[in-house]
Order: structure tokens, then sequence, then C-alpha cells
């Protein structure tokens, strides 16, 4: 970050206040103003501004507003919060969200760093289509992967019950029992988010430098050292901000069980997105909903500080 | 470590029979090298192979499905290839007007990726090359950062009952404003990283010849960035042709329906309907198709650089 500030065309005058002057001395709006360089920046990031404002922080806190009132606009204090607390749709809610990011993530990375080794080593012939076709989830819109998987898992239309039928056992009616239709999201979820660990951890994976492994194999290295010892410690960054993405990515997901189950058989499926669907869309009560929105923010925001701080330990680091 | 594994073999080899010439044996090791390189070469196909197949045969099913006819539909165990390909869901998905949801989609997503660029593109000028306060720059960015992991759940209500009281829900152009500003962040964020990988050089150099700051921009920087600004502009647009869950909460009528939301409509309530949403679903994939293949390179390589940069 402060290579390009450094190195940026500058004049004298500027040159030496930069470089001479400590630049926390003055107030930071005083500083922006003072320069009409900084002034047009400022013009120039003043409408994204605008849209974070928008989308972030006005929401948050009318959100927060709306936490504290209830349907007539009446203040009730932290009624909506301590009523989550005894809400049995929303527990189990909560705890799907979280059983299904403890089975998907940890999948999820273990195939998407499988599949990165493999592209990456010599044996993987034209890298780059390999890579295309394994992207391609990624892309595809939640509603339509949940539709996909919909056929997929249909009793007599599905392709999924064909081996079950095959090997003469009974074909399984996925999206009906709780347990089968929590297997059978998982395993959709796993391929639609999959792919992202991949992506990340083939970045990751990159920026091995080569020449390390040939230094270990003189050493007398072992393959199997050679990638606990070195591509390990060199991906674990990448590792870190793969799995909270997959994390937010997993609990946010909403598309896909709207096209699969729609929540069901009974409340089985509901995931924390869903509830908070149902509860302000459905039913009409944005402001008790709120109170979800804001346990969500706060699992993703904790996951988000995570990032934020194995990105700039990261860039310290260079 | 398999290179000294074949000098053992070489040496013993040569102790045992010794009458044998040094050349014929270095071909048999390295003729055994090749063989057992070639089974581990195999090895890996055969499981890209197989990855490739589970990421694609959900919508090969699709697709194919939409194409089957009642019969082959009707058939259990159903058949994995068409025998008798009927259009009939295809003329379908067409009759219910699944022509105005893709145009809605398009006109949406096309002009929100357009806006969200031009709003998002000086602000990560400014963030990477005039030189404003470190702190503060610091502060937007990792602000913007983290508005790339807000849930659009989130702020969906807020945002939602805002569109009621303003009269401005079941608009397009409400949806191609939010899409925008939804966007707008990750944008910044993305092109923020590609800015960085230019060297400042050029245009400094340029400016040193008396050029204005905007020509600088204009001839050296655009056109230096332009293939990447071209991936995030795709990136923009299937992030705005996948949206759903913005548009479940401000489409209600067919004027504005996106494609996602008109899929969902066509999920069949009876049983022998399932070629239309087929057919609907692979309309919504083919963009998709195209972006995966166009992208590659641009994500592998600003996720290298980029994010972790």
């Amino acid at each position: 970050m402060s290579v390009p500030q450094d190195i940026s065309p500058m004049s004298g005058a500027d040159a030496h206040r930069a470089h001479v002057q400590p630049p926390a001395r003055e107030g930071i709006w005083a500083e922006i103003f003072r320069y009409r360089d900084n002034r047009v920046a400022l013009a120039l990031i003043v409408p994204s501004l605008l849209a974070l404002i928008l989308v972030q922080l006005y929401p948050i806190l009318y959100t927060g507003w709306l936490i504290l009132t209830n349907e007539k606009g009446v203040f009730i204090g932290l009624a909506n919060l301590t009523r989550l607390t005894s809400d049995t749709i929303f527990r189990g809610a909560l705890i799907f969200s979280l059983k299904m990011a403890i089975v998907v993530v940890p999948v999820s990375l273990l195939l998407g760093l499988g599949l990165a080794l493999l592209i990456r080593s010599e044996y993987a012939g034209r890298k780059a289509i390999w890579i295309s076709i394994l992207i391609i989830p990624l892309m595809v819109s939640e509603i339509v992967a949940g539709t996909m998987w919909k056929i997929m898992y249909h009793p007599t239309l599905g392709l999924v019950n064909v081996p079950l039928t095959l090997l003469g056992l009974e074909p399984i009616i996925w999206l009906m029992k709780a347990n089968t239709a929590f297997i059978a999201l998982c395993i959709v979820e796993v391929w639609r988010i999959s792919p992202l660990a991949f992506l990340l951890l083939y970045a990751g994976l990159n920026q091995v430098p080569r020449d390390i492994y040939e230094a270990a194999a003189v050493d007398g290295a072992t393959r199997w050292r050679a990638f606990w010892d070195m591509t390990i410690p060199y991906i674990r960054p990448m590792f870190s901000i793969a799995t909270i993405l997959l994390f937010v990515w997993s609990t946010r997901t909403i598309g896909t069980i709207a096209a699969t189950t729609a929540g069901g058989p009974g409340r089985a499926t509901w995931n924390l997105s869903w509830y908070i669907y149902g509860m302000s869309f459905q039913r009409l009560k944005p402001h008790y909903a709120s109170a979800a929105v804001i346990v969500m923010l706060l699992m993703t925001y904790i996951a988000g500080a995570i990032f934020v701080k194995y990105l700039w330990v990261e860039r310290k680091q260079r | 470590m398999r290179a000294t594994g074949g000098r053992d073999v070489m040496t013993n080899e040569q102790a045992i029979d010794s009458s044998t010439s040094e050349q014929i044996n270095q071909e048999v090791v390295l003729a055994a090298q090749k063989r057992r390189l070639n089974l581990k070469k195999a090895l890996v196909v055969v499981v890209l192979y197989m990855a490739a197949f589970w990421t694609l045969v959900p919508m090969y099913w699709v697709a194919l499905t939409s194409v089957k006819s009642l019969r082959d539909l009707a058939h259990i165990p159903p058949r994995l290839f068409p025998t008798d390909p009927r259009i009939d869901a295809w003329v379908t998905i067409f009759e219910r007007r699944i022509l105005e949801n893709i145009v809605n989609s398009l006109v949406v997503a096309g002009f929100a990726t357009i806006f969200c660029l031009l709003v998002a593109v000086p602000a990560a000028y400014a963030a990477t090359r005039m030189r404003l306060p470190l702190r503060f720059v610091g502060i937007v960015v990792a602000l913007m950062g983290l508005v790339a992991l807000l849930p659009p759940i989130a702020s969906a209500i807020p945002l939602y009952l805002l569109g009621s009281d303003l009269g401005i829900i079941d608009e397009k152009y409400t949806l191609i404003i939010l899409y925008t500003v939804l966007n707008t962040a990750f944008a910044v964020w993305v092109l923020r990283g590609t800015f960085m990988d230019v060297p400042v050089d050029v245009e400094e150099a340029a400016l040193m010849d008396g050029d204005t700051r905007f020509g600088a921009v204009r001839r050296i920087l655009l056109p230096l960035i332009f293939p990447s600004l071209f991936s995030i502009a795709i990136l923009l647009f299937i992030f705005n042709w996948n949206e759903y869950i913005i548009a479940l909460y401000f489409v209600n009528s067919m004027s504005t329906m996106t494609l996602p939301i008109a899929i969902q409509a066509q999920i069949p309530q009876h049983e022998l309907d399932w070629g239309v949403v087929s057919a609907a679903g692979t309309i919504a994939v083919v963009p998709v198709l195209v972006a995966a293949f166009t992208l590659q390179r641009f994500l592998v390589r600003g996720l290298t650089f980029g994010v972790a940069g």
C-alpha cells in the first residue's frame, strides 16, 4: 500500500511534506483539504463512499433502530433480542447453518486443495481448460444450482438414484426426510462453493517458488515433508482466507434452499438466511427478523475481522 | 528422490551383472522411470476427469431434461441420453414470456455493471495513484473489504423498507441502482489491486512531458489495464445476472422479473413439467459457461497478486 504512495508523481513542495513532516501531525481532514490534488482525489472517492453508506452504514443503523421497535413503531428496548433467544425456530436455523458450515467448509477445503495440487502438478495437461471447467459452479446462480440439483435428486428423473437402483438398493427420496435433505444440501453446497476453495488455494500455490522444492530435494527431503514444511506454510494465509470466505458463503446461502427444499420437510432445512427471509417477507415481521440479521452480521464480521487481519499481516511481511 | 532411487537400482544391477554394458542399463532404468511417470500422469488425468464430471454433470442433466420427450421423462430408470429429443419445453418456456425476463436481466445487469465501473474506477484510481493521507485510504479500503463480506440479506430488509417508503419497489431502475451500489465496494477492492499491479513510471513520464492527469489516464493507464477491466466487467455482470436475494424482495411483477426469480417461479407444481424449468435453467447457465472460460486467467492472476498482494 505504501509503495504507490511514495513513488507517485509529486512536485517538490509536496515531496517535502510527505517525507519530512510526519503525516499525523495535523487533523486528517485539514490535511486532505489543504491540497488541490487531494480535493480531486476525494471527489473521485466520494461516489463510492456514498454507495458504501447506502448499502452499509444506513442498513446497519436502520437495523439497529428496527430491533428496538415493534411493528407499530413503538420503542420496546431489547425485547426482540430476548425473544430471539427463546425462539426454537431461530435456534434450529442457527444450528442448521453452523452444522452445514462444519460439514461443507472442511470438505470443500480438502477437495479444493487436492484439485489445486493436481492442477499445479506437472502431470495436468492444459491447465487453463481444467481451471475453466472447475470454476464454473462458482458463477452459477444459487437458484439455478438449486434447481439443477433438485432435478438430480428427483426420485424418478434424477441421476443420483441411478447408481443405487443399479446396485439393487431402494431409491432414496432425498429431499423428503430431514437427515437425507441435510446431506443433499451439503452436497449441493460443496458443489457450489468448493471451486472457490480450489481457486484461492491454486492462487496460493502459484506463489510458492518452484526452486525451493529442488533445494529441498537436494537436501534429501521427501515429497511429503516438503509438502508439510514448505507448501503448507506458504499457502497458510490463503488457506485462512478461503476458510473464512467459505464459512461466510455457506451460511448466507438461500437460493439453493429455496429451490430444493423450500425449508422443508417441516422446518428441517431452515438456515439463518431463510429464517430472516421468512420472518421479514412472508410473515411481515421485519423488526423481529432484524434481530436475526444482527446475529448474522456478528458472525460475518467476526469472520471479516479475521480476514482483514490476515490480509494486513501478510502485507506487512512483504 | 526418484532420481536417487533409480541410481540405487542401477548400482545394484551393476554389482550383480557386471557384464551388461552401462549404456543398456541406463536405458532400462529410464524406461522404467518413464512408465512410472506415465502411470502417475494417467492417475492425475483420471482424477481430473472425475472432477470435471462432478462439476458438469448437473448442467448436462438439466440440458438433457429440457429436451426429453414426455415418454422419456416418465421412463424409469431415467435415460442417460435423449432417445427422442423434443423442443416442447423450449417452446413452452418462450410462451411463458421468458424472453422478457432475459431482457430484464440483461438490461439490469448491463447498466448496473457500467454504472458500477463508472463509480469504482475513479475511486480505485484515487486510492492508488493520488496521495491522499495513508490513514484515510486505509480506512476506506478496509471498510470496502468488509462491505464485500456483508450478506446481501442483511441490507435487504432496510433497503426494502426504504424502497417501499419511497414507492420505488418493483422498478427496473431501483434494481439497477441497488446492484450498482451493492457491487461498488467489491469493484473498488479488486480494481485497486489491478491498478497497483501497473507501475506508475510511465504515467509519471507522461505527466513530466506536460500531459494532463486525465490525458495520462486515458492514453496510458486505461489501455494497460483494459484486459483486467474487461474481466472485472464480466465478473460484475455475472454477479448481477445471478443476483437473487435483492430481486426476491424488489420484484413483484413481470415487468421487472429477472431470470433467477422467473426460474424459481417455473419450479413445477405437477410432475411432468420439469422440462420447462430445465430449459430456463439452461438459458441462465449459458453466459456462465462463456464467463468461466473468459475469466479463469484473470481470476487466478487476480487472486495471486490482487487479493493477497
